[in-house]
């Protein structure tokens, strides 16, 4: 889970308090349920995300490869930069909200998470059957950028991620009964389940887009 | 006939003209939209000039953190001097006197150097894609509410510091540069001046004590209340 998010000059009140962390929990009930065994951690800077990965975040009880897959649940979506008069967008994963470099995962430091390759016995943390899923805001749109953020994480850790093209919400419902378009002005409880869905029609939700490693751009299953 | 023919083969090298023209016309919007499109793109990917490099201990990100210290203390509308001189064209205070207001959250996202010796940092504003701002009768405009994060880039130079002074009317001096070793420096003038909301809370409260215009000292409680909520 990364962390719960901060307000801006807007008066935009993106702080989502535990709603990211009983999303996590409402996920791992389900996969423990199914006889996985699951290890939830709390990601703040890419650093603490690659750890997580490599089994190296100080408690984690990860000892082994990760066969089945992993989640983050977090903020993520475009990101501004201006220089002067030039203007760039991209994708990001936002992490964390501690006021330290690499807070984020942007383009510009994504290929720290090559490490993930390597650090399993000289072989992948990720099992080849393993893959990712980005629980969050657009990560799997380009926003003028090169590339999106989901595909250049699967680039760099040579396994399949799934993310969003569009925004999602919390709901108390499963994307299959959830009857929103989207969670514009309705707050959710601090109550489980909460089920992170995608924006879209009632019952035609989007499912998340695939990105394959290696080049290429992330596409619609 | 002759006349006619003459008229007609006029008529047609000015409308072949014209044609070159809207050709050549369409051809500039294209190449201005492709640049456009490319100069974004690559103005992140490689911002400065040369070879990367490690950055020195007095790393540029240490010039412009001390920016947005300075952002962040409320330094930078109490004396404007200091900030001014991290950049390498100085200027004074713009005449407009408005103030943008950031998140209080902010961080030095990313940072390079070449061997130019160039350097740019970018600063993560946190959430939303521009800034608020408090106009000169402390009335608050927030930005537009978005779930966009934002940074804003700066290009650093290792260049002389100048100093700028004001002739007796008042009238800014050119700059002249001091007799001191190089240092990095912000390239180009200082941008309007801006605070976090921590420190935008103060500036309103000290600027509404020092008048008794109304609308300002309403202003002042309005905006206090709204930048009161973002902490």
């Amino acid at each position: 889970m990364g962390d719960p998010g901060t307000i801006g000059p807007s008066g935009q009140n993106h702080n989502v308090k535990q709603l990211f962390n009983l999303a996590a929990q409402t996920e791992m009930n389900a996969l423990n349920a199914g006889g996985n065994n699951v290890i939830a951690c709390r990601v703040s800077t890419i650093d603490d995300f690659k750890q997580a990965l490599i089994g190296g975040l100080p408690g984690e009880s990860l000892t082994g490869q990760i066969t089945g897959g992993v989640y983050y649940f977090g903020h993520s979506g475009e990101y501004h930069t201006t220089f002067g008069p030039l203007v760039f967008d991209e994708s990001g994963v936002f992490v964390g909200q501690i006021q330290a470099p690499n807070t984020n995962i942007l383009s510009t430091n994504v290929s720290d998470l090559s490490l993930v390759q390597s650090s399993y016995n000289n072989g992948n943390a990720l099992g080849s059957n393993a893959a990712m899923w980005l629980k969050g805001c657009q990560s799997a749109v380009k926003f003028g950028g090169p590339t999106s953020i989901a595909q250049l994480i699967s680039n760099n850790i040579t396994r399949g991620v799934y993310g969003y093209d569009v925004g999602t919400y919390f709901s108390h419902d499963t994307i299959a009964n959830d009857r929103y378009v989207n969670g514009k002005g309705r707050t959710t409880s601090e109550v489980l389940p909460i089920y992170m869905i995608p924006a879209g029609a009632p019952h035609h939700k989007p499912l998340p887009l695939a990105c394959v490693p290696g080049g290429g751009e992330c596409a619609k299953q | 006939m002759r006349e006619t023919v003459k008229t007609h083969v006029r008529t047609a090298a000015s409308i072949q003209r014209i044609l070159w023209h809207i050709a050549i016309l369409a051809l500039t919007v294209v190449i201005g939209w492709l640049a456009a499109i490319a100069l974004p793109q690559t103005a992140r990917q490689r911002v400065t000039k040369g070879e990367k490099a490690t950055c020195p201990v007095d790393s540029p990100k240490d010039v412009v953190e001390q920016l947005w210290d300075m952002a962040a203390s409320g330094q930078m509308v109490n004396n404007w001097e200091p900030a001014a001189r991290l950049f390498s064209e100085p200027g004074p205070w713009p005449s407009d006197r408005t103030v943008r207001v950031f998140s209080d959250y902010w961080w030095v996202e990313y940072f390079e150097c070449s061997n130019e010796p160039e350097a740019a940092v970018v600063v993560n504003t946190h959430w939303d894609r521009t800034p608020g701002v408090i106009d000169s009768r402390l009335h608050f405009t927030p930005p537009p509410q978005s779930s966009v994060q934002a940074g804003i880039g700066y290009r650093l130079v290792m260049q002389t510091r100048r100093m700028y002074y004001w002739d007796a009317d008042g009238k800014p001096i050119p700059a002249k540069p001091l007799p001191e070793p190089k240092r990095w420096l912000i390239q180009g003038p200082p941008p309007s001046p801006f605070l976090t909301v921590t420190a935008a809370v103060r500036y309103v409260l000290e600027e509404r004590v020092k008048t008794t215009d109304p609308v300002i000292m309403k202003n002042a409680d309005e905006t206090l209340k709204t930048l009161l909520e973002m902490h």
